[in-house]
């Protein structure tokens, strides 16, 4: 499935809204993986869901049969962590770029490849049997790695000693050589101090000088003859023998040969192991894929994920889903799960409620659910059964873009048409708060245009989240649109936030409830609460509370005229209706009258 | 050029000729110097100190350098950047030369073509992504991460271009001169991602169909799954491993 920059974006796949902190991303709670290839194709599996239901279909068996034998699980995970990253190590084959140590990292990793084929002997599910069964052990590289390198090499090639002895008899033997007069030059030292009588005459060796005879300057009036200075100490002087020189070339000329030796030992053996680069990649490829089945099995299991039922129909439904991140981030208790049902009774979902009560949560958790099934995951839910779907789409909040230049309105609109453009009747379509960045009137317009676009020309499941109330008529006008909203309890002037789904439309934005929530000053907020119930006329108004939330206005009643549009009557004709000239004095009969003028005004200019 | 040049300025002068958008790290014993304008623009980039030498006759000329066993942190800070950075070490063993050690450029170091463990980020593939546009809407894209060898070559219809790019997260971006005024592709590469134009010869297909068998050890381009009309796949796949 092509995923577009905003859902990998919005869904916060693989990198955090607020770029640079680390983790609060799909993937940071998912990668669990024990191999470095397993947390690349991970990241690749995130990016890249399935729409090929039989491969779904295929990962899902492999998962399950995972979650439900722990052990087995375990002991597959085991296997593959002492895997290095094979795929890597056979790039380096390709570049010449192979190191001493990364033959020893080969070797290990092969050596763990039995383990994994044995624990894939006790899995049934096909795409484990595939993956593990018939997996190449390259017991030939392993053979000839283990034959041929040393246990523990150095670094460097430079730094000898790189390869194993019994491999090479014309090596071992130039080794016996240098050993020998090592041994020899070291036995000098005995013999020197005896036939000098200095007792603490030593025999060292530096990378400059080579070897040499150490005497301190209180004996250096016992140095014979036959002792040739090399180098003047403070507290000493350094000298050779013709003998030591002689034995010094010695080990200086074997040690040159096993040099060039072993950069030619190491250069086959590196060539015998190139020529199965293929197989190595064939081989990392299985074990990442063996380690993300088993990591989507783990996450599963600890997180309570279930097996969505993943079907070619076109219902969806979420029996209490969780948003997979944000439950990692509160105690389990506190996580409200939510249900939700997108079939051809209701496939366009009007999701209202104030802001701050959580839509986008819920937009987010909905699409994460739908991909983590794609990707032949589990999902964080108690029961869903999913369509597949051959793209997700989501617009979630204002996302700034304005290093390409491009107003938060501009960005909206392009990508609300590149959905509008983009989307099928397999489609799942996220919509968050689209028309917020411009007017009120402005906005809901487009809302309710786009919204009627959907239903009619593509048939897209969607959810539309949307704090403009109004949008819940459309509910009440088109088959196929349902309202739900995320509830919130209005206990006197204050709001309480349930962060529960709930059938039904809310019935007010609660803007000027959330603005007090936020800290906006009383005064400010009085007096936002006193606009409010002047423009939304004798209907509703704004401080008296409904007693009771999700009320649905009276089927009499007709819906509120906050705007002129969805009403054939001017909101000043409205305004009248409800005066009673009598009753007013007449300084506030003038301060209307100034009201009306300003309304008239602002209508002119838009 | 100055004719007060010193030898290892005229060395200098001429590896620099073959690498002029690379920074270039000039080996002089123990450390890796920049010159001249890379001097200026590494003292900026990675905060060295700009100093300069008098070479002779010639005006002094500016220089920063960095130790040479620190060289793989400045240039994964560098490569980060989206810098191209070659590297210019001594080529023959100092107490054996005659006159002036010889040096070459022995490595060339780009966002997408970095091999050095230290530089690649363990468990994200690195994408070197080659984009040719084939005139219809449709561009052919190639993604190959050196490291592990994976190669995908794709065509990606013009509207689905920025996702499919965004989906490789791709560490840079090739492109043929011919396509570097193309909008659609310029927009479609995401931001920070550092856009490299190449040649346009090194996209041909008399170039890159050659290339990709001779690499590939192949006789024919079918073994590699291309049919004969995806001769913009070829020159998109075959301009990555030049």
């Amino acid at each position: 499935m092509l995923l577009d920059e905003m859902t990998r974006r919005n869904l916060e796949l693989i990198e955090p809204m607020r770029g640079g902190e680390e983790g609060g991303t799909l993937l940071d709670v998912l990668d669990d993986t024990v191999t470095a290839m397993g947390g690349r194709l991970l990241r690749r599996w995130v990016l890249e869901p399935l729409v090929v239901p039989e491969e779904i279909w295929a990962r899902q068996s492999a998962v399950t049969e995972l979650v439900e034998a722990p052990e087995l699980n375990q002991r597959l995970r085991d296997a593959l962590s002492g895997v290095h990253d094979l795929e890597r190590l056979a790039g380096k084959f390709g570049t010449l770029r192979v190191a001493p140590r990364d033959l020893m990292s080969l070797r290990r990793s092969l050596e763990r490849l039995p383990a994994v084929q044995e624990a894939c002997h006790g899995t049934s599910s096909e795409l484990s049997r595939a993956l593990g069964v018939e997996l190449d052990l390259l017991d030939d590289v392993r053979d000839l790695l283990t034959r041929a390198i040393a246990e523990d090499p150095p670094a460097t090639l430079q730094d000898g000693g790189v390869i194993r002895e019994g491999w090479s008899a014309e090596l071992d033997e130039i080794r016996t050589v240098r050993d020998g007069a090592r041994d020899f030059i070291a036995s000098l030292q005995v013999r020197e101090r005896e036939r000098t009588g200095i007792g603490s005459l030593k025999v060292g060796f530096n990378k400059v000088f080579g070897y040499y005879l150490e005497v301190t300057k209180a004996n250096l009036d016992k140095v014979p003859d036959d002792y040739v200075r090399k180098q003047t100490l403070t507290n000493g002087e350094r000298y050779f023998t013709p003998e030591l020189k002689e034995w010094e070339e010695k080990v200086f000329g074997a040690e040159d040969r096993i040099g060039g030796l072993e950069v030619q030992l190491f250069s086959a053996v590196r060539e015998q192991v190139g020529e199965a680069v293929t197989r190595l990649q064939e081989t990392g490829a299985r074990i990442a894929s063996l380690d993300v089945l088993g990591t989507l099995a783990q996450v599963a299991l600890r997180r309570g994920y279930v097996r969505p039922e993943v079907h070619t129909g076109f219902e969806l439904e979420i029996r209490a889903g969780r948003h997979p991140v944000v439950e990692t981030m509160m105690p389990r208790e506190e996580f409200i799960p939510n249900d939700l049902v997108l079939d051809d009774a209701g496939y366009i979902v009007v999701l209202t409620g104030p802001n701050m009560a959580g839509k986008s949560t819920v937009l987010r958790q909905i699409g994460l659910i739908q991909l983590l099934a794609q990707m032949g995951a589990f999902v964080p839910a108690d029961a869903a059964r999913l369509p597949v779907a051959d793209r997700i789409f989501t617009r979630v909040g204002a996302s700034d873009n304005l290093a390409r230049g491009q107003s938060t309105f501009m960005v909206e609109m392009s990508e609300t048409a590149a959905i509008v453009h983009g989307a099928s009747d397999r489609s799942l379509v996220l919509l968050d708060e689209i028309g917020r960045g411009t007017s009120t009137y402005d906005g809901v317009s487009i809302a309710w245009a786009v919204t009627e676009h959907v239903h009619e020309h593509i048939g897209a499941k969607t959810v539309f989240a949307t704090h403009y109330h109004e949008l819940t008529q459309l509910g009440d006008l088109l088959d196929g649109v349902k309202n739900m909203n995320v509830s919130v309890r209005e206990v006197g002037d204050e709001i309480v936030f349930l962060r529960r789904l709930a059938d039904g439309g809310a019935d007010r934005s609660y803007g000027i409830q959330v603005a007090r929530l936020a800290g906006l000053p009383d005064g400010i907020v009085a007096r936002a609460r006193e606009l409010l119930s002047e423009l939304e006329g004798t209907h509703t108004g704004g401080g008296e509370g409904l007693g009771r939330h999700g009320v649905h206005r009276p089927e009499s009643e007709p819906p509120p005229h906050q705007l002129s549009m969805f009403s054939a009557e001017h909101p000043i004709v409205t305004r009248l209706r409800s005066l009673d000239p009598d009753e007013l004095s007449p300084r506030e009969a003038l301060q209307i009258l100034y009201e009306f003028g300003s309304v008239t005004r602002r209508g002119d200019d838009g | 050029m100055a004719s007060g040049d010193t030898p290892l300025m005229q060395q200098w002068r001429e590896a620099k000729s073959r690498h002029r958008d690379s920074l270039l790290f000039f080996r002089v014993g123990d450390f890796y110097e920049l010159f001249h304008g890379d001097a200026e623009e590494g003292a900026k980039l990675l905060g060295l100190t700009l100093t300069s030498r008098n070479n002779g006759s010639a005006a002094r000329v500016p220089l920063a350098g960095v130790p040479a066993k620190a060289l793989d942190d400045y240039l994964a800070r560098l490569v980060k950047m989206g810098r191209r950075v070659a590297i210019c070490d001594q080529v023959e063993d100092p107490a054996q030369a005659k006159g002036i050690v010889k040096r070459e450029v022995t490595e060339t170091v780009t966002p997408g073509t970095v091999l050095a463990e230290g530089l690649l980020t363990e468990r994200k593939n690195n994408f070197l992504v080659s984009v040719v546009g084939t005139g219809v809407d449709e561009y052919a894209v190639a993604a190959l991460d050196i490291s592990t060898g994976e190669m995908v070559v794709q065509s990606v219809p013009m509207e689905e271009l920025r996702a499919e790019l965004g989906r490789l997260e791709p560490s840079e971006v090739l492109v043929p001169r011919a396509g570097a005024e193309d909008r659609e592709l310029d927009r479609a590469v995401p931001s920070g991602v550092p856009r490299t134009i190449r040649d346009d010869w090194m996209f041909e297909e008399d170039v890159c169909g050659p290339e990709l068998l001779r690499v590939y050890a192949l006789q024919s381009l079918d073994g590699l799954g291309f049919q004969s009309d995806d001769t913009a796949l070829v020159r998109a796949a075959g301009s990555l491993i030049q």
